[in-house]
């Protein structure tokens, strides 16, 4: 597969090093493969090389008449292939395009120049000379947005990712980032995408979290031939407060062709709470990766994280979890659990759950399990009158309604349960 | 209501019901007792359409061949199984499912679905006549119930579908003696000319609460012997002894 370019694809970034530098490294590295331990299920060259035979940047920025699809009471952005094209936001929050070079250079080069949290491990001096991905991201990113809040929001916010419908061929590099202070809100990032084509996408999303509490879900709304790499480098900063922020985040991915969604969580204040749940439905062809690196730097702060896949067909379902307490972080509390019901033979689960533990007081556990549906538990529904189907159904909404339970807002809650319906629906 | 003729039935190799007959009338209540292992509950599986069994012989509901009906069909058309052994199927909250199991079978029966309100207040209200707690209701299904509570439950959603044969394997096993004095009274306000009994015990206890018409022996995979009540007091002393 060949990267198909030219040299005005290549923009002056206002930074020591351009584009086209980027894009060196990147061609040095290639796309990442499974030797790579953070590739380790996903080998991504293989999969985009089986996929595609050339990717083309996405040039053009092309508007549409969007309609916003929920109901309720909302603000909202929307972006169209990555790119903002609109957005309703209350006065307290600023919003800026990210386009020129200045927010490039602000927002963007600091993904993965993280400080260093562990002892013992080298400071990254470099990120995207190590790190293909971004590299990639840097070397063609011409689109995303950023904003901060900085009250609490009195409706839930929707980011609306809408997508041509048809991108053969393309791939899109774009970029966001999202700032909350003081805050309390809800927001809800929804990919509709129909996309009867392959693409790819990767993208880079930078969280900060300040003395707030944000409950954030990501929707995968349709079914849909795109591939998507989304890497999301959340800080959750509590500098002063004895409260400590809570960041809940929900990921129902199901419906891509491929998805990875990776994760770095870093709790850098005391007494900071991230949860990470996700649920997916995952059918014909189906490749879901969630990969969480949780960085407990900080005392009393707690870490819970739930995987649920339901596989069937020839999906594959992974999840690769790290946690890794530092010696400062005492009394941290980090749990995790994964958990996977095959409902076919060809289907897969593989998990990969790592601790690494610096401090001697904590409370940490992590556990995965993954099996094939109780087919007792199928004859007992169906003797209660149940086709097959529906007793299939409701064994496999039983199994992800720890997920669901967690979510306290009822017009989510239903959004969701019409995602999965959707999902097992579409299940032949 | 159900005749059952030279049935027999295999897994694999194995061999377990080796021609057993037996008829049922409308409002008969017949009793099995045996020996562990002599097939008692794979006759009740055999008759729910459990599926892993080859199967010969006549099996006749209300004068139909069962043989080819598939396990929810023959819910729909009245045949419940209390379950020795009730599965516990975690998520799955148990007032939902008992909803949707009444829904489904109303539906088959012709029967006008009902509002969840309505439906809520009917499970109530026989689970309160079980004597089991709402908070029940609102827990998934069967999971972490006392063996007692989910047999309660079994019998809770027996009184909900309303079957014409219903076949209880073993219900009386870990009731305590009131559990075991309600569970038999819900058996009995249930029973009626239109609806018959299988039931499945080792004991002549609950029998001393509902009266068999008849009491039949099934010993490795035969019915060998059939009388009235009088025969479950018989074993209660004798043992098994005599039939192997
Ligand atoms: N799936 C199976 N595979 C092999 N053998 C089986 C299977 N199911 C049942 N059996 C055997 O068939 C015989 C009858 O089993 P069944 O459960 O019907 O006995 P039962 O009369 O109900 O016993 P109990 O009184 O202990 O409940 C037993 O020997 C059992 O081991
Ligand atoms: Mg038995």
């Amino acid at each position: 597969m060949k990267i198909n370019i030219s040299n005005d694809d290549f923009k002056d970034m206002g930074l020591s090093v351009s584009q086209k530098d980027f894009y060196n490294s990147f061609i040095e590295m290639g796309f990442p493969n499974r030797k790579k331990e953070d590739w380790k299920f996903t080998d991504l060259d293989k999969i985009l090389n089986s996929n595609f035979e050339q990717l083309t940047p996405l040039k053009k920025k092309s508007k549409f008449k969007h309609e916003k699809i929920f109901n309720f009471d909302h603000y909202s952005i929307t972006n169209l292939n990555g790119a903002l094209i609109d957005f309703v936001f209350p006065k307290t929050v600023s919003l800026s395009q990210l386009k020129e070079v200045n927010h490039l250079k602000k927002h963007s080069i600091f993904f993965g120049m993280r400080e260093n949290l562990i002892p013992g491990r080298p400071t990254v001096e470099n990120a995207s000379k190590k790190d293909q991905m971004l590299s990639l991201n840097l070397s063609f990113l011409d689109r995303g947005y950023s904003f901060k809040i900085m009250d609490p929001l009195d409706k839930p916010l929707v980011i609306y990712n809408y997508y041509d419908d048809d991108l053969r061929g393309k791939m899109i590099n774009n970029s966001n980032s999202i700032e909350i202070t003081d805050s309390k809100c809800t927001i809800i990032e929804v990919d509709i995408d129909k996309s009867k084509s392959k693409y790819f996408k990767n993208t880079f999303q930078k969280y900060k979290i300040n003395e707030s509490e944000v409950d954030y879900y990501f929707i995968n709304q349709n079914n849909s031939d795109g591939f998507n790499y989304t890497k999301n480098e959340v800080e959750i900063n509590d500098l002063n407060s004895k409260k400590g922020s809570i960041f809940s985040y929900f990921i129902f991915g199901s419906g891509s062709k491929f998805r990875k969604d990776d994760y770095e969580i870093s709790l850098n204040g005391a007494n900071s709470f991230a949860k990470i749940n996700s649920a997916a439905i995952l059918k014909k062809g189906e490749h879901h990766e969630v990969k969480t690196k949780m960085f407990h730097s900080q005392p009393h702060c707690k870490s819970h994280q739930k995987i649920k896949n339901i596989l069937l067909e020839d999906s594959k379902g992974i999840f690769q979890g790290k946690v890794l307490v530092s010696d400062k972080a005492q009394k941290t509390d980090a749990y995790q659990i994964s958990k996977g019901l095959i409902l076919d033979d060809n289907a897969e689960f593989s998990t990969k759950p790592e601790l690494e533990i610096y401090a001697d007081d904590v409370k940490c556990s992590h556990g995965s399990t993954s099996g094939n549906i109780d087919h007792d538990a199928i004859y007992y529904l169906m003797t209660r009158g149940l086709p097959k189907k529906e007793a299939i159904k409701l064994i496999i909404k039983g199994f992800l309604n720890d997920v669901v339970l967690e979510i306290t807002d009822l017009n989510i809650k239903k959004l969701i349960e019409d995602h999965l319906e959707e999902n097992i629906n579409n299940e032949n | 209501m159900l005749e059952l003729k030279d049935l027999k039935a295999s897994i694999g190799e194995k061999s377990i019901i080796k021609g057993l007959n037996l008829h049922i009338k409308s409002g008969e209540v017949h009793a099995i007792m045996g020996p562990n292992g002599s097939g008692k509950s794979t006759l009740a599986n055999v008759l729910s359409g459990k599926n892993g069994y080859e199967i010969s012989g006549s099996l006749k509901f209300e004068g139909e061949n069962l043989n080819e009906i598939p396990i929810d069909e023959r819910a729909k058309k009245g045949i419940f199984l209390a379950f020795q052994y009730p599965i516990e199927i975690p998520g799955v909250n148990t007032s939902n499912f008992l909803k949707t199991s009444l829904n489904t079978i109303r539906k088959s029966k012709g029967e006008k679905n009902l509002d969840t309100i309505t439906l809520l207040k009917l499970i109530k209200e026989k689970a309160s006549e079980l004597n089991i707690d709402e908070k029940f209701l609102s827990r998934q299904l069967n999971v972490g119930f006392s063996g007692g509570e989910k047999k309660k439950n079994e019998i809770l959603q027996m009184k909900l579908l309303e079957p014409k044969l219903a076949i209880l394997d073993e219900t009386d096993s870990g009731l305590d003696i009131d559990a075991l004095k309600i569970v038999a009274d819900g058996v009995n306000s249930y029973k009626s000319k239109k609806n018959s009994f299988l039931i499945i015990t080792h004991y002549q206890r609950l029998l001393d609460y509902i009266k068999p018409d008849f009491v039949h022996v099934l010993s490795d995979g035969k019915i060998v012997k059939t009388g009235n009540s009088n025969l479950a007091q018989e074993l209660e002393k004798t043992g098994y002894k005599n039939f192997n």
